[in-house]
């Protein structure tokens, strides 16, 4: 606290407990407005004060320094009377910033849900027109090839831009959900693409155990887009390793690829890309990282990568165990 | 019980008489120093935008509850935007003037009539806790 309010709560104490007026209390009044405009911590003011009675009061008889120090809380009390207004006027700003938070989500949920729904339709018209064109010309089989890949691409933009704003809009609701059971039914929905490419998933866990962590309803669609990914960047005829750890407090799952890794600076920066105000801009990663932090972070879990010290990427997901 | 408020001074005779009303009433100190901040910023308020006004200080009961009643009337420009008004200090950016959001809720019951041109009437109330 600067030296010139100490001065000024030093002689607004000295007076007031010479003579106990009101004026002096109506001038605390005005300098507790100044420490707040000036942001200062409420414990400073607490210390201050009794740093500075404490040193006002020292040559006092002990019947006299009794008084003061009963005296001087009243001035204490009146420092402190606009913290607590300005406490109650902090929380209830939260809630309505809380509040209006909820507003946007559902807002967007909405309007992704429309969005997606309008686009079907002439998503619909295109990728039909695309065959007839394939069987109709001879010679375009690579370009129709590269326009339905596209095409899929949107489609799973859509899909996973609503299940993000799903996830976003919903209040979560946290069930016990067994790991195993999930990352089970990950592997199943995702093998005819892991068989286009040759690649084997080993799923490493002991079946007599239950995996039982806290999760959303959404919690499967974590799991999934990180083993997507997997597949997504693992060369043909690799393996893809997924392993269940007792972190004590946590289950810690990990996907381990053979791809390419994921460079230090973007270690972060991959779960990132839809947050405002850090930096993004990485390519081709479309919203399954985010998918899957938004509904980690709701479980109240933690979602990193690590390199594959064999080369590749490990992914990595821990959430607290059910209890 | 009437007073004049012209000054900031009065401010201090305001706050004396309606914390030793509060003090007769029985109110503790703490309600005591809610009850002065709030007539404070009140009569701060009628000093800096309408030049003064006149502050009441009664004391009220209701089904067997004690309580102190103050209302601070002054006949200035009157206040154009309520709701704004009633804005935390916090939100408005005004650099914590408290004003009548602080007011409101250093109190239990808080009115405000205000006409463009006539004045502005605030009624506050606190009850003694039983």
């Amino acid at each position: 606290m600067e030296e010139d309010l100490k001065r000024r709560y030093r002689e607004i104490l000295e007076i007031y407990l010479r003579r106990g007026n009101e004026e002096e209390l109506y001038k605390t009044s005005l300098l507790s407005k100044e420490l707040i405009k000036r942001h200062i911590d409420p414990d400073e003011i607490v210390a201050t004060h009794f740093e500075i009675l404490n040193e006002i009061i020292k040559n006092m008889p002990p019947g006299q320094m009794y008084r003061a120090y009963n005296n001087a809380s009243t001035v204490l009390l009146e420092l402190m009377m606009r913290y607590a207004i300005a406490y109650h006027e902090y929380i209830d700003m939260h809630k309505r910033l809380y509040l209006k938070e909820r507003e946007i989500n559902e807002f967007l949920e909405l309007f992704i849900d429309i969005l997606a729904h309008d686009l079907k339709n002439p998503l619909f018209i295109i990728s039909g027109y695309i065959e007839v064109i394939g069987e109709v010309c001879s010679g375009v089989t690579e370009y129709i090839d590269k326009i339905r890949k596209a095409i899929d691409k949107i489609q799973k933009l859509l899909e996973d831009a609503k299940i993000y704003s799903k996830v976003r809009a919903v209040e979560p609701e946290l069930k016990p959900v067994d790991l195993a059971t999930i990352l089970n039914e990950v592997i199943t929905e995702l093998k005819s693409k892991s068989m286009e490419k040759r690649i084997l998933i080993n799923l490493d866990y002991d079946p007599k155990l239950k995996y039982e962590v806290k999760g959303s309803q959404f919690l499967i669609h974590a799991f999934l887009n990180i083993v997507d990914n997997a597949i997504k960047y693992s060369p043909e005829g690799s393996t893809v390793e997924i392993s269940i750890t007792d972190q004590g407090d946590e289950w810690k799952t990990c996907v381990k690829d053979q791809g390419e890794g994921v460079p230090d600076k973007f270690k972060k920066r991959i779960f990132n890309r839809f947050t405002r105000g850090v930096e993004g801009g990485i390519k081709g990663s479309g919203l399954g990282l985010a998918i899957a932090k938004a509904v980690v972070m709701q479980s109240r879990g933690k979602i990193w990568v690590e390199d594959n010290p064999e080369g590749g990427a490990v992914f990595c997901i821990s959430l607290p165990k059910w209890k | 019980m009437e007073i004049r408020i012209d000054s900031e001074y009065d401010i201090v005779t305001a706050r004396t008489i309606a914390k030793a009303e509060a003090k007769r009433l029985g109110f503790n100190i703490v309600d005591q120093t809610r009850i002065a901040t709030a007539i404070s910023e009140l009569a701060r308020n009628a000093v800096t935008y309408a030049g003064g006004g006149i502050i009441k200080i009664n004391e009220i009961e209701k089904e067997g509850r004690k309580g102190i009643e103050i209302w601070v009337i002054d006949e200035g420009p009157g206040i154009e935007d309520i709701e704004l008004a009633l804005t935390d200090g916090w939100s408005s950016g005004e650099g914590l003037g408290i004003g009548l959001s602080g007011a409101r809720r250093l109190m239990d019951e808080f009115e405000i009539y205000s006409e463009i041109g006539k004045g502005t009437k605030v009624r506050v109330v606190k009850w003694k806790r039983t």
